[in-house]
């Protein structure tokens, strides 16, 4: 905020600690007259409460205590006229009803009513005697009709003026006449002619049963002396006071107990704001409330402090008042004394701001002297030793200032070095600068050179990748042909070793057939051994045959020729064994040719293994070209990918050093600036004096 | 070759019963029955009537100590005979064969291990070419030509002596 004028350190201080302190007390004085209002007036309410609640116990216990004894009092009235009571319909008697509560007058003629042969009917011995005996006011009633009704015609309740209230009648829309008539007792409150009483009816019944009247006990509420004593001796404060109000329908507002009004009606008093109040209180029954009520006398307006309190059981609305003014005095006597200590407080601290502004504005007043030397560039000055030797926080605060001008002294000092030593690195740094935006273009240059080449690098590899997928595709087909080829091979190898088993059977046949021969020719062995020995027998039996001479001529012949036919035989065992010779030979070249052929089919089966397994081989080369195919693939991909990821980032360091360049250029351009800064800087410490 | 059946046997017998002189119808020429026999594929011939019989696979005993022209001896019928390999002799190699030629002495049991006994044959004295002047010829009596092949005849009384001399300088 801009003060449009100055104002001192001193000036500030004084006013500030005026109006602090006439805040503060302002503000006590007002939170503590303001409880101490609100203490003080739920005092009053309380104690008002108190006195309401006492007069309500008191007045409801006395309520109980006269209801017994009018109870009593009834069956002692109920004694006199139970069972003896009789009409004479020979004697007839003529009434003005009057309604009690209208007051309307109607004629009736009814029997006359006697208890034990003695007319009652407008007698009051009866009544007398029993109001005698037992306090109150005693009535005995005769039931009659047109109008329905229960006829006093003999009582001790008096009329106002003082006469017997002989000849009104309950009528029949009356509680009092509706439980009589269900020939039950009534006890309770009740109007009886002009007033309010504390009552009980008992239905009188005839000799046929039937009801012929009531007898009636009781007191009058307004007539309990010490109840109203009591009441009425009850007040708050000197000039507090207390007392009821009717709440009976037809009496509400009228004030039955009451030191100087009682009787008056007052349901439509206002107070001077226009308010209603007995009303309100007679509508509200409980409560309380502020009004500002003229007094009835002296015509002054008061403010009243009212507690109400209902008693149903007697219609009563209880009030207790007292007098606001009355009070709140102790408050008002408060406010006073608050006010002059204020007053008092406020000269004290005047007097004290006025005395601790002047020791803080010369200390302060020292300080911006001081500060107007800096302003000026002088630092060579300090605060006067009077200032920080004083033993506040002003002292402190010289104290530490003049610590300030001193380091702020030394700052400079240095700052001055400093600057000059800066404008030289600055020198150097722009020169630095300068090279390095020089070197940084190079770079850019060789940058962009190896972004190209890189560029071509990773068209040529994705190129290769291309074609490395080729050759995948083909390593693929390659294997799927040498998959079938194996699968051939491996086929053919079955075939082979069919072959080789039917072959191994046809060898074995041939054998089987060579044995077969070789027993073959073991029997024509046989038989040419056989035919051998014959043959020698025949030779042995010629030679026998020949030493006979021409005895064995004949036995000459005879061996002859079956030498002959030994030699016959030899000579187709020989021509059987050549025959063999030949089959032997046949076989055995058919065995020979057979195993040459086994031979072959072995060599065959042999290189067809062999086949297979270099097929194996070729699958498993094939396999494995064709994944080394898929992994250089990958390889490739990855190294495209790689290559991209390089290209990327050789443009992101090109880029990078583009902007190094840029930077490196702003870089010099800074140090430039910085250097004329620097001696600006250096121009400007030149002008302070430090010493 | 032709087998007579039982019928032409006879038929032959019958005939030949009447032909008694048929070996002495050639005019005063002594028939010499031959028996010829093969060492190995060398046929060679002996008189008949020096051969006792001709058994086949006999066993042979080995001798120790005897010259290596004997293979050994084999029992005939209780009598042992001492075998000769003619082809040792011959030709100072042994023999492999199973038949064994039975010589008839008296005195002297040999026989000759022979390849086969081919046949006996009634040779003329005409046709004998007898030979005396050489030690080979000792061996040998001479030589007859049948059906155009050369046979020698074996000295069989020249072999029994020369077994006995050698047996003698053992």
């Amino acid at each position: 905020m801009n003060i449009p004028f100055r104002v001192s350190i001193r000036h500030k201080i004084l006013i500030g600690s005026i109006g602090i302190a006439t805040i503060a007390c302002l503000s006590i004085a007002m939170l503590s007259y303001i409880k101490a209002g609100s203490i003080i007036d739920n005092a009053a309410e309380q104690g008002l409460t108190g006195v309401t609640n006492h007069l309500l116990n008191l007045c409801r216990t006395n309520y109980e205590l006269s209801q017994k004894t009018v109870n009593y009092n009834l069956n002692v009235a109920d004694f006199f006229v139970k069972g003896k009571t009789e009409l004479r319909y020979n004697r007839p008697i003529r009434y003005d009803a009057e309604d009690q509560i209208t007051h309307a007058k109607t004629p009736v003629t009814i029997p006359t009513m006697a208890v034990e042969g003695t007319f009652v009917s407008n007698s009051f011995g009866l009544v007398d005697r029993v109001t005698d005996m037992i306090g109150g006011t005693v009535t005995i009633f005769q039931r009659m009709t047109r109008p329905n009704g229960l006829l006093r015609i003999s009582t001790s309740v008096k009329r106002k003026d003082g006469s017997r209230a002989v000849g009104t009648y309950i009528p029949e829309s009356s509680p009092v006449y509706k439980t009589i008539m269900r020939r039950e007792t009534f006890r309770g409150n009740a109007f009886v002619v002009n007033d309010w009483y504390i009552t009980a009816y008992k239905p009188i019944i005839g000799a046929g049963n039937e009801i012929i009247g009531t007898i009636y006990v009781g007191i009058k509420q307004s007539e309990m002396d010490v109840l109203r004593n009591k009441i009425l001796s009850v007040k708050h404060g000197a000039s507090g006071s207390t007392y009821v109000i009717d709440d009976h329908e037809n009496s509400r507002g009228t004030l039955v107990i009451h030191s100087s009004m009682e009787g008056t009606n007052i349901l439509d008093r206002k107070d001077a704001d226009g308010v209603a109040y007995v009303r309100e209180i007679c509508s509200r029954k409980n409560g309380s409330g502020v009004y500002s009520i003229p007094d009835p006398v002296s015509g002054d307006v008061r403010t009243k402090m009212l507690q109400y309190r209902h008693l149903p059981e007697m219609g009563w609305i209880i009030v207790a008042e007292g007098d606001y003014d009355e009070i709140n005095s102790p408050l008002f006597s408060l406010r006073n004394t608050m006010i002059v200590v204020g007053i008092l407080c406020v000269i004290f601290i005047v007097v004290l701001g006025t005395y601790f502004s002047n020791s803080v504005s010369s200390v302060v007043r020292n300080i911006v002297n001081r500060i107007k030397l800096l302003k000026e560039g002088d630092f060579s000055k300090d605060i006067p030793g009077e200032d920080m030797a004083r033993n506040d926080e002003f002292g402190v605060m010289a104290h530490h200032f003049s610590q300030l001008i001193q380091n702020t002294r030394e700052l400079l000092g240095k700052v001055r070095q400093t600057t000059e030593v800066l404008t030289e690195s600055i020198q150097d740094l722009t020169i630095s600068s300068k090279e390095i935006s020089s070197t940084s273009n190079q770079q850019a240059a060789a940058v962009k050179e190896i972004v190209s080449t890189m560029e071509d690098s990773d068209s040529l590899s994705k190129k290769v990748a291309s074609r490395i997928d080729e050759v995948a595709r083909i390593a693929n087909q390659t294997k799927e042909f040498v998959e079938k080829g194996f699968s051939l091979i491996k086929e053919t190898l079955e075939k082979m070793e069919d072959i080789q088993n039917t072959n191994a059977e046809n060898i074995s046949g041939v054998r089987s057939l060579g044995t077969q021969i070789e027993s073959i020719w073991e029997v024509v062995n046989i038989i040419n051994g056989i035919a051998d020995q014959t043959k020698i027998i025949a030779f042995n039996a010629e030679l026998e045959a020949s030493a006979a001479g021409d005895a064995g001529k004949n036995f000459q012949i005879v061996a002859s020729e079956v030498r002959r036919l030994a030699d016959s035989t030899v000579s187709s065992t020989n021509e059987i064994r050549q025959k063999i010779d030949e089959i032997q030979r046949s076989s055995d070249n058919l065995v020979l040719s057979t195993e040459r052929g086994t031979e072959r089919i072995r060599e065959g089966w042999e290189r067809s293994t062999k086949l297979r397994e270099v097929f194996d081989e070729i699958l498993n080369s094939a396999e494995v070209s064709a994944a080394s195919s898929e992994q250089i693939v990958a390889s490739v991909n990855q190294q495209v990918s790689a290559f991209e990821q390089i290209l990327l980032t050789l443009r992101q360091i090109s880029q990078g050093i583009d902007d190094f360049v840029v930077s490196t250029r702003a870089t010099t351009s800074a140090s430039e600036s910085l250097k004329e800064t620097s001696e600006d800087l250096k121009a400007s410490l030149a002008k302070y004096i430090l010493s | 070759m032709y087998i007579m059946d039982n019928d032409e046997l006879i038929a032959k017998l019958e005939s030949s019963s009447g032909e008694g002189e048929d070996t002495l119808s050639v005019e005063e020429e002594i028939i010499h029955k031959l028996l010829i026999f093969q060492i190995d594929d060398r046929k060679y011939a002996v008189y008949a009537d020096l051969v006792k019989e001709i058994v086949i696979n006999h066993d042979l005993y080995f001798i120790p100590f005897v010259p290596p022209y004997i293979t050994g001896l084999i029992n005939r019928q209780g009598q042992p005979y001492t075998v000769f390999d003619l082809k040792m002799l011959f030709t100072n190699e042994r023999l492999q064969a199973s038949k064994v030629m039975i010589m008839k002495s008296d005195s002297d049991f040999i026989a000759f291990m022979i390849t086969d006994v081919a046949e006996i044959s009634g040779i003329p004295s005409s046709g004998i070419n007898l030979v005396v002047s050489s030690e080979t010829e000792s061996t040998f009596i001479g030589s007859c030509n049948l059906r155009g092949e050369e046979i020698f005849i074996i000295n069989v009384q020249e072999i029994y002596n020369r077994l006995a001399n050698d047996l003698q300088n053992i």
